[in-house]
């Protein structure tokens, strides 16, 4: 696999020593592979959330090392900051981390501390808008006139304008209607495309893994439980639900069918998939 | 019938821009209108619609956080809009009409669950042994009787809105909006709240509004009501509403997935007849239409 983000070994530890001392990972190992769209599910407490915050540097394991196109990100600790501008990561309900007087500013703060020219920053901060869904009419009003939905949008943007070549994202969907959803996640897939560049999705809507993630990684009690391509790990439907964690509503469907005799066969875990399964069923046994 | 509950004539409301902006004239942007809509008691009702199509503000109509500004509110037959409308008529019916919010970390007042609970009741000027019934019943209803010594902000997601519901129902109301109260809570904490839903409806007889982004929740509702660019577009069974797909999709919602799929084949030119509501009935569905196809 060409990877972009090698975790090796990785071990974290909250408040050790203490009787508080919480392991949240044990002996990780993980490679996100370039270029892909790769989703990471588990429960609350998995060790999700520590893991995404050290891709980019938030938190610095207690044990092994991260790997940022094949070096080490704490190398050199006081240069952690560049690995931020590398690895952009859109924590949960970012749109509480608006602060400036205009979108337009707003989105143009990371380019303009990387000290790029007005023009680059602009030149940014528009193609940011257009891949989050930003309307022009929206970059001179204030962030805090903006609803939900929009707020979310500027608030993604506001990472994409420093073009990462990583993006991690956590929930980046979360409380919006099923058009919001498509929308930021089909142009969180166009800037993959276009920029080559690779993202980590965090979500808990394993309909969304199944529609836009090449590949998913599982975590589990702090463990990696599963990696694969998304078609090896929901075609393996139960050993998801061992570790209490769901498919897509439509993969139940679909294997309840095959359950009862219906030998079903191809992507059984999207609405198109187990669509075009059935008419196949259809065209074999049908009259 | 007897007298709803709650019922809304012609109601709407317009948000008028704040006055900072005196460079601009007041912008006026409405954002609910003509809406009739009557409740009533014990019913399950789902409210759909997609972000900003109005239905956050149907619900702070419907306790008051909002005053209309067209139409009418009766809350238990009272007008809310009324002259006479006093202050202690006010505080009845947000006592009548609970809500619970999104964001679990912005409703929780105190440092200890059991005093976050009789928050509400120590307010209704009530006598000691009385909240502490209330609390101790309301945290038994929610399941979470074993943390009423626990710090509310140690809790997990789910655990937070059971608390804030506790709160909620310690005040007796007749109804509960949870205004996408399970939107911001992992799978298990949506299932922990939407099981609670369904209990104070169907053993405590409490009316619940639920307002969602999710189908599979809205599917389980008894009645199931649509808001559009401010406006009511459907309102009848989960069955009825989920049945014109091409109407949900056209204002930006969807169907459970049993019944997109079969929506999807539908288009496809198969006669699939049947219900497609819940999973079980979309493998039923499926199965006696893939045996009448068969040679």
């Amino acid at each position: 696999m060409n990877s972009i983000i090698k975790v090796e070994n990785v071990s974290h530890v909250y408040s050790q020593g203490t009787p508080f001392q919480l392991t949240a990972l044990d002996g990780v190992s993980v490679e996100f592979e370039k270029g892909k769209i790769t989703g990471l599910i588990g429960h609350t407490g998995s060790g999700k959330s520590t893991l995404v915050n050290m891709l980019n540097g938030l938190i610095k394991p207690t044990e092994g090392r991260i790997l940022l196109d094949g070096k080490d990100i704490w190398e050199k600790p006081k240069e952690i900051a560049s690995i931020r501008y590398r690895v952009g990561l859109v924590m949960q309900y970012p749109e509480y981390q608006l602060f400036d007087e205009t979108v337009r500013e707003d989105i143009g703060f990371a380019p303009r501390n990387l000290g790029l020219s007005k023009e680059e920053t602009e030149e940014r901060v528009l193609e940011a808008a257009r891949f989050a869904g930003v309307g022009d009419d929206l970059l001179d009003k204030s962030p805090f006139e903006l609803s939900g939905g929009q707020k979310r949008r500027c608030a993604i943007a506001g990472i994409l304008a420093m073009r990462p070549e990583v993006l991690v994202l956590d929930e980046p969907a979360a409380g919006l209607d099923p058009r919001g959803r498509r929308e930021i996640l089909g142009g969180l897939c166009e800037y993959v495309n276009k920029n080559d560049a690779s993202i980590i999705l965090v979500s808990h809507s394993m309909e969304d893994m199944a529609l836009y993630c090449d590949n998913v990684v599982v975590m589990n009690r702090a463990k990696v439980y599963r990696t694969g391509t998304v078609d090896e790990i929901f075609s393996d439907a139960d050993s998801l639900v061992d570790i209490g964690l769901n498919v897509p509503a439509v993969a139940r469907i679909a294997s309840e069918l095959r359950k009862r005799g219906v030998d079903l066969r191809g992507t059984l875990y999207t609405v198109d998939g187990v669509r075009e399964a059935v008419k196949d069923y259809i065209r074999r046994y049908g009259k | 019938m007897s007298e709803p509950i709650i019922r809304c004539e012609h109601l709407g409301f317009t948000y008028t821009e704040d006055e900072e902006n005196t460079d601009t004239a007041r912008v006026e942007i409405p954002a609910l209108s003509d809406v009739n809509l009557s409740v009533y008691r014990g019913e399950y009702i789902a409210v759909l619609g997609h972000n900003g199509s109005g239905k956050s503000t149907l619900a702070k109509l419907l306790n008051l956080i909002l005053v209309p500004t067209e139409g009418k509110v009766y809350i238990d037959g009272k007008d809310v809009t009324d002259e006479n409308f006093s202050e202690d008529d006010l505080f009845d019916v947000r006592r009548k009409v609970g809500m619970v919010f999104q964001n679990p970390d912005n409703q929780l007042v105190a440092t200890v669950v059991e005093e976050d609970v009789a928050f509400g009741p120590e307010n209704l000027g009530l006598p000691r042994e009385e909240i502490r019934r209330r609390v101790t019943d309301a945290l038994n209803v929610v399941s979470m009787q074993n943390y009423a010594n626990h710090a509310p902000h140690k809790l997990s997601g789910g655990q937070k809105q059971r608390i804030a519901i506790a709160g909620i129902i310690a005040m007796k109301p007749d109804v509960i909006i949870f205004d996408e109260s399970t939107a911001m809570l992992d799978p298990l904490g949506r299932a922990e709240v939407v099981r609670i839903m369904e209990k104070l409806n169907r053993e405590e007889g409490i009316t619940v509004i639920n307002i969602t982004h999710y189908m599979e929740e809205a599917a389980r509702a008894d009645r199931v009501v649509v808001i559009n660019d401010g406006k009511l577009i459907l309102d009848g069974s989960a069955k009825e509403v989920f049945s014109d797909i091409s109407l949900l999709h056209r204002i930006g919602l969807e169907a459970p997935q049993g019944a997109e799929l079969i929506h999807a084949l539908r288009k496809d030119g198969f006669g699939i007849a049947g219900d497609s509501l819940t999973e079980e009935e979309s493998v039923e569905t499926l199965l006696a239409f893939l045996e009448s196809y068969k040679s």
